[in-house]
Parts: structure tokens; C-alpha cells; sequence
């Protein structure tokens, strides 16, 4: 248990660096629009393809900001149905909901894990007067979905724990009501 | 099992699912997959699940949700809502319920640079409520103002809603922006009018100002709302005229919200790294969903729902208008218990094709789902605004805010009415700029 408090500790640290990147690349992503709208008036002599970068860089900020998200469990759902239950069965239905992620997202870090590895091996370039590799921003998916599974994985003892300690301390005598 | 079938079984798992709490991009994303798999095979499967999270995201249009983030953010932290605030105040403030007015109009035009209705009432409510206070206003009143105007912001653009309206749909975003414009103003309108009325009734809910102000203060007041008027000017009518594209409208207002605020007084840059820090995890929670519901999208279309339910309800036995009527019913009940942008996601796939089959315009039907969200926000008990303003304010239970909302919770509803019996009101301004 204590060493997993310590991975989570730092896996907290992880996240908010990557949550930071996407930040600072909100922030780039002004740029290459900015500039090009302003070469394109003043100059007329638009940049060609910097929608690419703006493409790519699309990419890193929802990525690299989408663990983090989990961390704070800011992803969005439906408590409507829910909400009147006790916080024990929310909590068990949270490690239900997390399991879901964890499947899907260990599936999707797998498959674009391999989609990136293929735009490495077969040299994969965006087509247009400039060419930039593909490969880069292929292989933002399987890190940050990457960071997401692992998040999941991780949410999920957590929560486990919470709720057999939970019961320990129920039958513990003078706590509980029961 | 038929593919139809198959689709039959996804929906209603996906709906299960989204009831025990699933968030809505996983429980969108697992049952997208497996469906799709159920009808075309595992490989096919497979692919769609390596391929789509990467050319659902990197599309350039899609910057703009971002952009448009962080162009309100910025321009909020160089104090851009009390600038406002105080012009509206010097202004009017003198009339009878002026501050309450003066929210309204502060709130509209903030609304011009911020395209978040929650990120607009956080805002609003921790400058104006305690203005309004200060000077006697009604608690009740206050609040109710600023959770019903904070989501006025949607409606007028820029707005991330309207963004995500067109990226379900394919609807053209820069027309549907412009045709925000007018039926945003009549809501400002239609609450300043419920207030004039509220208060020549009731003068006690917010005493007159007694306060002396020369003409030199009120020019000077302009001075300072400036960066608001400049940039909302900049990205509207850079849209209406066709100057820029909405993503080129928001680079360019981004670039000019973060040039007022490094230059604003009490600038603070761990400020606006939290703005940036803010739009990344906002952004990142919008289109892990949309790369949700674009894999939900590939599963629905190979099992040929939409067309179905498009069929199934334009062949009811009913006039269109009665079925637009429904719709709207239906979307104000779901509207009060879920998220309104999860609900967007789920139902517009199917309920779109069917209100264009049935002929209606596609930009007027966003304006009509925009004010929907805008009145899910201000829906008791779960609507996000009335939180936000509970959360800001200390000494407000959520039954007095509840309480406060309910006239412009009314007027919200005249509106929407307002909107489907005359479609000018959205379709005039777009109109003139398909003249162009």
C-alpha cells in the first residue's frame, strides 16, 4: 500500500506535466493562425500548410491533458440516476465506470501504439508543398492514452481500498452503527 | 443479428451504461467499438479504434474551442468584467433597478469575448453580486440575475456550444455565430425589461442610487471597455464580412486578449497560466468525448439508425411544427437532469438528419438547441449555473438562487417560444451575410 501511495504521488506529478504541456501549447497554438492571417494581409504571402502545425498540436492538447482530467475526475458524465444512492454503491460504480475506461483505453493505447509504430516504419509524411513526418503526432495517442489507462488502473485500487477499509471499520466495535 | 438490431442493443447499452456513471467518452468509445465490431468483424474494429482518436482530433477547425477559451479567460483576468460593470453602472446605474440593469449589459457584452456561459457567471458573480449588495439590491434578485445573464455568453459569440452544435452536425459554424447575435441581445433585452417591471413594482429590491456622476466620468468609463469592445469587434465583424474564418477570428482575438492582458494593471502571470492551464483540461474533457462519439458515429451509421429514426419520425402522422414542439419538450426534460453537451452528443446524431428531413433550417435549429442549453444551465436542481453562483456566494442557499432564477427562468421560456414562432430573429443577420 505504501508504495503505491508513493507511485500515485508521483504518477500525480506526471500528469500535471503533461497537463502543463497542453497548456503551453493552447498557448503556441495562437501563433501559426495569427501569423499566417497577418503574413496573408499585410504581405500577401500566406504561410503554406501551417494548419498542419495547428493540427498537430490539436492533438498534444487534448492528449497530454486528458490523465490529468481523470486525476481531478473532471470527465464528464451523468449522475442524474445515480446521485440519491448511498456513497458506497456510487464508489462501487465508480470502479465499475473506470473499469470501462481502462478496457477501452488499454485497447485504443494498444492500436494507436501500433498505427504510430507503422507512420515511424513506413516514413509517413502529410502530403502539401511542405511535408512534415507524421510520426510525431501519432505517437502523442499512445502516450497520453497511455497515461490515461494507467490513471484508471490506479483510480481503481485506490477506490477498492477505500471501500474495504470502509468495511473494516464498520465492524470495528464503537465506529459503526451496525 | 441485424445490423439494425445490433444498433438497437448499442444504444440501449450505451443509455445503461451512461446511467451507472460511466463517463460519457468511455461508455461512447467501448460501445462504439464493440458494435462496430459485432457488424463488420474485429480487424475493421481494430482499425477504427487506432485510426479515429487521431483524425477525430486533428482537425484545424477544431482550435477554435481552445482559442475561443482562452480569449474570454485572458480578457477576464485583465479585469475586463469590472471595467464593464463600472461603464454599464455610471451609465444607467442611476434608473430605477440600475445595477441590476448594468449586470445584464455587463454580461451581454462580455458575452461578445467569452464563449463559456459557467466560465461567464463565475465571473460575473464575483464582481457584480458584491457591487450589487453593497448597494442594497436584493440577495434573491442578484443572484438570480447573474446565474440567468452568466449564460447569455453561449448565445452571443463567440461560443464553444455553437462550436460543438456544428461539429456534430456540419453546420456552418461562422453563420451560425452571426446568428447568435440578435436573439442573444433580445434575452438581454427580455431580462432587462422583467427587471424594469420587477422593480417599478417593487422599488425596495433595489434601492435607487443616490450617486453623482458628471459626463467626463462616464466618457472616461468608455476608455477603459475598450479591449472588449476592440476584440469583439475585431472577431464578429471580421466573421460577418468575411475577413476571417471563426479559427482565424479566434487566433486573432486570443492574440489581442493576451496583449491587453500582459498590459493590464495587477497583470499576474501565474494568472494566466492557470487560464492556459484551465483551457488545456477543458478542452482535453470536450474532445476525449468527441472522440467518443466520432467511434460511436462510425458504429451508428454502418447500422443505418439514423436514417431509421429520421424515417420513423417524419413519417408520424403529425404537422413538422408539432414535431419541432415535441423535440423542444423533449429536449427540456433531459436538459433539466443531464449534462447538456453529453446530451448533445448522444441525441443530435439522430435527431438532426430527421429536423432536416423535415425541412427546418439548420442554423435556426442551433440557435433553438443553444437557448435550450442556456435554459438547462439555469434548471433546477441540477443546472450548473445555479451551483456556480451558490459556490461563489457564501451566504446563499440553493433554494434562495433557485428562487431568484424562476422570473428569468420565465422570461427564458417566452423567449424560446419567440425564437420557433419567428425564425427571423436567428436568420436575418446570417441572411444578409449570405448576400454578401
Amino acid at each position: 500500500m505504501q508504495t503505491l501511495i508513493f507511485f500515485e504521488k508521483q504518477l500525480r506529478k506526471i500528469e500535471r506535466a503533461f497537463c502543463y504541456a497542453a497548456a503551453g501549447l493552447v498557448f503556441v497554438m495562437i501563433f501559426p493562425t495569427t501569423v499566417d492571417v497577418f503574413l496573408r494581409y499585410v504581405f500577401n504571402a500566406p504561410l503554406p500548410e501551417m494548419f498542419q502545425l495547428t493540427e498537430f498540436m490539436m492533438v498534444g492538447v487534448v492528449y497530454f491533458a486528458i490523465a490529468y482530467v481523470q486525476q481531478l475526475k473532471d470527465h464528464i458524465r451523468i449522475e442524474a440516476a445515480t446521485q440519491w444512492l448511498p456513497p458506497r454503491i456510487q464508489e462501487i460504480l465508480d470502479i465499475f465506470g473506470y473499469g470501462v475506461g481502462f478496457i477501452i483505453f488499454a485497447i485504443i493505447s494498444w492500436q494507436t501504439g501500433r498505427i504510430a509504430w507503422e507512420a515511424w516504419e513506413t516514413a509517413d509524411y502529410t502530403m502539401g508543398i511542405v511535408q512534415f513526418p507524421l510520426w510525431p503526432a501519432k505517437s502523442i495517442l499512445p502516450i497520453g492514452t497511455g497515461l490515461l489507462t494507467l490513471r484508471l488502473l490506479v483510480d481503481i485500487i485506490l477506490n477498492f481500498n477505500r471501500i474495504t477499509e470502509d468495511q473494516s471499520n464498520r465492524k470495528d466495535p464503537g465506529t459503526g452503527e451496525e | 443479428m441485424s445490423p439494425e438490431q445490433i444498433g438497437m442493443l448499442g444504444m440501449g447499452g450505451m443509455l445503461l451504461l451512461l446511467a451507472l456513471r460511466v463517463p460519457v467518452a468511455f461508455a461512447m468509445a467501448i460501445v462504439g467499438f464493440l458494435g462496430y465490431a459485432a457488424v463488420s468483424g474485429w480487424t475493421a474494429g481494430f482499425k477504427v479504434i487506432g485510426m479515429v482518436p487521431y483524425t477525430a482530433i486533428a482537425t484545424y477547425g477544431f482550435s477554435v474551442v481552445p482559442l475561443f477559451l482562452i480569449m474570454g479567460s485572458f480578457l477576464s483576468r485583465a479585469g475586463m468584467v469590472s471595467d464593464l460593470f463600472r461603464m454599464a453602472r455610471l451609465w444607467i446605474g442611476n434608473i430605477p433597478g440600475g445595477l441590476v440593469h448594468a449586470t445584464i449589459i455587463a454580461g451581454a457584452l462580455f458575452g461578445a469575448a467569452s464563449g463559456s456561459g459557467l466560465a461567464s457567471t463565475t465571473v460575473l458573480s464575483t464582481v457584480c453580486i458584491p457591487e450589487m449588495r453593497k448597494r442594497g439590491v436584493d440577495k434573491i434578485l442578484a443572484c438570480g440575475t447573474v446565474a440567468s445573464v452568466g449564460p447569455i455568453a453561449q448565445m452571443i459569440p463567440p461560443s464553444i456550444l455553437m462550436v460543438i452544435y456544428c461539429i456534430i452536425t456540419g453546420t456552418s459554424l461562422g453563420k451560425l455565430l452571426i446568428a447568435g447575435i440578435l436573439p442573444g441581445l433580445l434575452l438581454a433585452l427580455g431580462f432587462m425589461f422583467l427587471t424594469y417591471l420587477r422593480v417599478k413594482k417593487n422599488p425596495g429590491l433595489a434601492p435607487l442610487l443616490v450617486e453623482k456622476v458628471n459626463w467626463a466620468e462616464r466618457f472616461s468609463s468608455l476608455k477603459n471597455a475598450w479591449g472588449v469592445v476592440l476584440v469583439a469587434v475585431m472577431v464578429l465583424g471580421g466573421i460577418y464580412t468575411g475577413v476571417f474564418t471563426p479559427i482565424e477570428a479566434g487566433a486573432v482575438g486570443a492574440c489581442g486578449a493576451f496583449l491587453l492582458a500582459i498590459t493590464a494593471r495587477g497583470r499576474s502571470w501565474v494568472g494566466l497560466a492557470q487560464s492556459l492551464l484551465d483551457a488545456a483540461k477543458v478542452t482535453g474533457g470536450i474532445f476525449l468525448i468527441i472522440a467518443g462519439a466520432f467511434i460511436f458515429g462510425y458504429f451508428l451509421t454502418i447500422t443505418r439508425i439514423p436514417t431509421l429514426v429520421s424515417e420513423f419520425i417524419t413519417g408520424m402522422p403529425i404537422q413538422p411544427l408539432g414535431i419541432l414542439i415535441s423535440v423542444m419538450i423533449m429536449y427540456l426534460i433531459i436538459g433539466t437532469f443531464v449534462d447538456m453537451v453529453a446530451a448533445l452528443f448522444i441525441t443530435l446524431p439522430v435527431i438532426f438528419p430527421a429536423m432536416m428531413k423535415l425541412g427546418f433550417d439548420p442554423i435556426w435549429f442551433g440557435v433553438l438547441i443553444v437557448m435550450q442549453c442556456e435554459i438547462a444551465l439555469i434548471s433546477p436542481p441540477f443546472g450548473l449555473s445555479l451551483f456556480i453562483v451558490k459556490g461563489v456566494v457564501k451566504d446563499v442557499t440553493l433554494n434562495e438562487v433557485i428562487k431568484g432564477i424562476f422570473p428569468f427562468f420565465i422570461v427564458d421560456l417566452i423567449i424560446l417560444a419567440l425564437y420557433i414562432a419567428f425564425p427571423q430573429i436567428a436568420l436575418f443577420l446570417p441572411q444578409q451575410m449570405m448576400g454578401k
